[in-house]
């Protein structure tokens, strides 16, 4: 007994006073003034939900990794699907080749895009020679789509695997079954694979759609001007404008965006058990 | 005095008792098995022993001293686990020799030991094998080899046949046993498998619920169960259950739920109305084409041929009646639809309690 | 026939999405070009301009140093607590996961501002000791992950074996326990290392003046205008992000292997 404790404690300690305990200074501080004499004030959370900018931004967020995540789950689940039913031997080189990109450096990856979509970049001189543009100006930088591509980039691996091991864990001779008793393919996929890969579907957007709310580095890099969104407004206030107590009540709305975008997919997640 | 002493054990988990005060006594050198369905208590039981797990009542007492406090590696007893539990990084060899690294015991004596135990099991030539490059069979014998090498004072197995496949498995019974007996070593099997119970023990223990229901060799558990619920258990029976409805010297009516009515002889003293099983096994019942005083009728309903014996299902007094016949190539064979006879020695009657239940 | 076509057009698409923009980073650390422009020709100017930037060589140290500590300190804790965790009821073992879970569902701005403004209710600037523990933090998930699975497939009984030989709770974990895992602490060790190396919000929050680490490099350079040394440097970290994966996989795959009959 003594001896569970012991082993546990330092790991535990150090998640609950470095992770856990920190969320609640942040919450103190949100309820702070910025400035000279810092006094308890709800201002900062009436700033941010009275000003248009910020609701604005909020929306764009959210939009911006509501996209992000569809266009993941159309990307991935029809790869998922190759991996999982059409091919037989090779799923876990496969797998390994989709992992892969996951560690490599995120900054790395951004970068990569920056040179790739760039006006007079690597993509745009290659199209532009194939003829399919006029100039060497693609104007994709520096806008969200930028941003939304690089995140797609970035997060639509989680997806293919999380799809792909509900896909894996269906019984092929359920698909057999549906075949057998008539039903085409349209109809087998609708209405036998689509909802008992249903689970995997929902895990991978929790995957994607809240990294994607508080990401900042992807918007700010691609994105430039263009690209605020609630991170990049966060990572201002305690960078550029040093208004950590504004910063703090802006981050704890985006935690409680968080918080409530997994609770409503767990709510899905357990709803057809 | 007995080697090992069990009394009053109990052990409850999460509000539940799964032991219910269990009272063993063992012989030294003896083997005994424990056995009973799922959920009966008879792993539990073995790992209180083991020191495992800490009892939450009773004592337990080898050769003279109480062992409850002592921690498991101190008991020294030699444990074979369902799973073997071999140590997958370590060879045979290494295997072996850990219980007596942790004994102290000098190299050269360790070496000794680990080869005369290798040998005892028929495994020379694969000391420097590892686990995964040997068969369950294999995995088995260095289990086995591995608990003996340290000379316990206790033998304990969980289950460690059921994962063999039946010819190896009987195999392994026989070998098993004569180790047991050669090296005289007091010993413990756990085991669901009535059958593999009868084979091994000197004595076996049926459990049910946490509790010991019969203690008793293998003839007199199977002869003479003392509930309905033993006589099911090892082997098969045909059970009559009703009413002890008169009595004429020795012949008994009994009227049965469905309210047939046979006789039967039985020595023992049973009071009008009370409610018995007469339980029959069915090898011990005759069937003939001749009525005798005490013979049921019947009509054969299915017949199972099962190489050295043939099973009958006939239907009489309103219930399957089981019947096993050997094929001893003598007697006459029957089939669907013959109407039949069936008697049995009286010595055969087993008068078991009912409840009245099903 | 053309569900193949399909598939196989469908799963190079996917593919060059995936690695066609760090191929094109890659191919234009060779290029001569200052301007990645095409065509191309090839040079190893970047990289030897790269060993001549002091700057991003400290940063690269920084970063192994810290990656290293935050490897070891992350698999010393992952190991306790998956070891204290076997025996505990099924209620603490839920709690623990969810409590080990929880940095991971946390963006890490979050983590990061929040760590900064520990440091502020607690009087003190921001320092190197803060900055390993947001690392150990962020990283500690992943190595409990990696080590836990492989603890779950550990017959327990293996251990209880130890014991009814005679071998006490130490003497079983080194000779028994240990060996069995070690693959398993060695490949959470190497993915916090990474994940660690590879961290840039937790540093860029919590870095003290005057130090940096790689990606803040990597990040400071983008925002003020690249030089193409960015491009030498990342495709350097790649290789060897590669190369780790690749013995973390090994060290994984060949234990299974061992351990499975």
């Amino acid at each position: 007994m003594k001896k569970k404790v012991f082993l546990m404690s330092p790991a535990m300690f150090i998640l609950f006073a470095f992770a856990i305990v920190p969320l609640f200074i942040m919450l103190y501080y949100s309820f702070l003034s910025d400035g000279a004499v810092a006094k308890f004030t709800l201002d900062n959370y009436k700033n941010f939900f009275s000003k248009g900018f910020y609701l604005k931004l909020t929306w764009k967020t959210i939009k911006m990794s509501i996209i992000v995540t569809i266009v993941c789950v159309f990307i991935a689940y029809p790869m998922a699907y190759i991996m999982a039913k059409v091919i037989n031997k090779g799923k876990n080189i496969l797998l390994l080749l989709i992992i892969i990109p996951f560690w490599t450096s995120q900054l790395v990856r951004a970068y990569s895009w920056l040179v790739f979509l760039r006006d007079g970049g690597v993509l745009a001189q290659i199209l532009n020679t194939l003829g399919l543009i006029s100039t060497t100006d693609m104007g994709i930088l520096f806008t969200s789509k930028a941003a939304i591509i690089a995140l797609v980039h970035i997060f639509f691996p989680y997806m293919v695997i999380t799809i792909y091991m509900s896909l894996e864990k269906l019984d092929n001779s359920i698909i057999d079954a549906s075949k057998s008793l008539g039903a085409k393919p349209i109809e087998t996929f609708r209405r036998i694979i689509l909802p008992l890969s249903r689970h995997g579907i929902i895990t991978g957007s929790i995957l994607v759609f809240v990294p994607c709310l508080g990401s900042f580095v992807e918007p700010r890099i691609l994105g430039g001007v263009n690209g605020s969104v609630i991170g990049t407004v966060i990572e201002d206030q305690f960078f550029e404008i040093y208004g950590w107590n504004f910063g703090a009540a802006i981050a704890f709305i985006l935690l409680a965006m968080v918080l409530l975008s997994m609770g409503g997919m767990s709510i899905l997640l357990n709803k057809e058990k | 005095m007995a080697f090992l002493s069990i009394r009053n054990l109990t052990k409850i988990y999460d509000g539940v008792t799964v032991l219910d005060n269990i009272n063993l006594d063992i012989e030294k050198g003896s083997f005994l098995s424990l056995l009973g369905p799922s959920g009966c208590g008879k792993t539990t039981t073995l790992r209180l022993l083991a020191g495992f797990e800490k009892c939450d009542g009773g004592t337990i007492e080898v050769d003279g001293k109480i062992i409850n406090n002592i921690p498991v590696y101190n008991r020294n007893f030699g444990m074979v686990f369902q799973s073997y539990a071999l140590f997958p990084h370590m060879t045979v060899e290494q295997n072996i020799a850990y219980g007596l690294e942790q004994r102290k015991m000098s190299k050269k004596d360790i070496k000794e030991e680990v080869a005369k135990a290798i040998e005892m099991v028929k495994l020379t030539g694969y000391e420097k094998r590892k686990p995964k490059q040997l068969s369950g069979g294999q995995q088995q014998r260095v289990a086995l080899a591995r608990a003996l090498v340290i000379k316990p004072d206790l033998l304990l197995l969980d289950e460690s046949l059921s994962a063999l496949d039946k010819n190896l498995r009987v195999e392994m019974q026989i070998e098993l046993r004569q180790i047991q007996k050669k090296v005289g070593i007091t010993t413990i099997f756990v085991t669901h498998d009535q059958e593999e119970a009868l084979t091994l023990s000197d004595k076996i223990a049926v459990m049910k619920m946490g509790r010991i229901i019969q203690m008793g060799t293998p003839e007199e558990i199977y002869e003479t169960p003392v509930n309905t619920f033993v006589a099911s258990f090892l082997g098969q029976a045909n059970f009559f259950k009703g009413t002890v409805e008169g009595k004429s010297g020795d012949i008994y009516t009994l009227k049965l739920k469905n309210n047939s009515i046979m006789k039967f002889i039985s020595k023992k003293d049973l009071d009008i109305g009370r409610l018995i099983s007469l339980t029959i096994r069915p090898e011990k019942i005759e069937v003939g084409r001749t009525e005798t005083e005490l013979s049921v009728k019947g009509k054969v309903v299915f017949v199972t041929y099962v190489g050295d014996t043939t099973v009958y299902r006939i239907e009489s007094m309103n219930q399957e009646v089981l019947v096993k016949k050997q094929n001893s190539g003598n007697d006459e064979r029957f089939s669907i639809g013959d109407e039949v006879n069936l008697s049995w020695k009286p010595e055969n009657n087993l008068v078991l309690d009912w409840d009245g239940e099903e | 026939m053309l569900k193949k076509i399909f598939c196989w057009l469908y799963t190079a698409a996917v593919f060059t999405f995936l690695y066609a923009p760090i191929i094109v980073l890659m191919a234009m650390a060779f290029n001569e070009s200052q301007y990645n422009a095409l065509p191309f020709k090839f040079s190893m100017r970047w990289f030897e301009t790269l060993s001549s930037n002091t700057k991003l060589i400290d940063a690269t140290m920084n970063s192994i140093y810290l990656a290293a500590i935050t490897g070891v300190i992350c698999v010393i804790l992952a190991t306790a607590l998956m070891l204290g965790n076997r025996e505990t009821s099924n209620k603490i073992k839920a709690l623990v996961n969810s409590a080990v879970v929880l940095p991971l569902t946390i963006p890490w701005l979050i983590m990061g501002l929040s760590l900064l403004l520990l440091l502020r209710a607690l009087g003190l600037d921001r320092n190197f000791v803060m900055l390993l523990i947001g690392h150990v933090v962020v990283s500690l998930p992943y190595a409990v992950l990696i080590i836990s699975a492989r603890m779950q497939d550990m017959d327990k009984s293996v251990e209880e074996a130890s014991y009814s030989l005679g071998a006490n709770e130490w003497t079983t974990f080194y000779r028994i326990i240990f060996p069995m895992i070690s693959p398993a602490m060695l490949a959470g060790g190497f993915m916090a290392f990474m994940i660690s190396f590879d961290n840039f919000v937790l540093s860029y929050f919590l870095i003290p003046t005057g130090t940096t680490t790689l990606p803040i490099e990597i990040y400071s350079s983008i925002k003020f205008g690249f030089t193409p040394e960015i491009n030498a440097i990342s495709t350097i970290i790649l290789v060897l992000s590669l190369i780790i994966i690749s013995i973390i996989a090994a060290i994984m795959g060949s234990s299974l292997k061992n351990l499975v009959r």
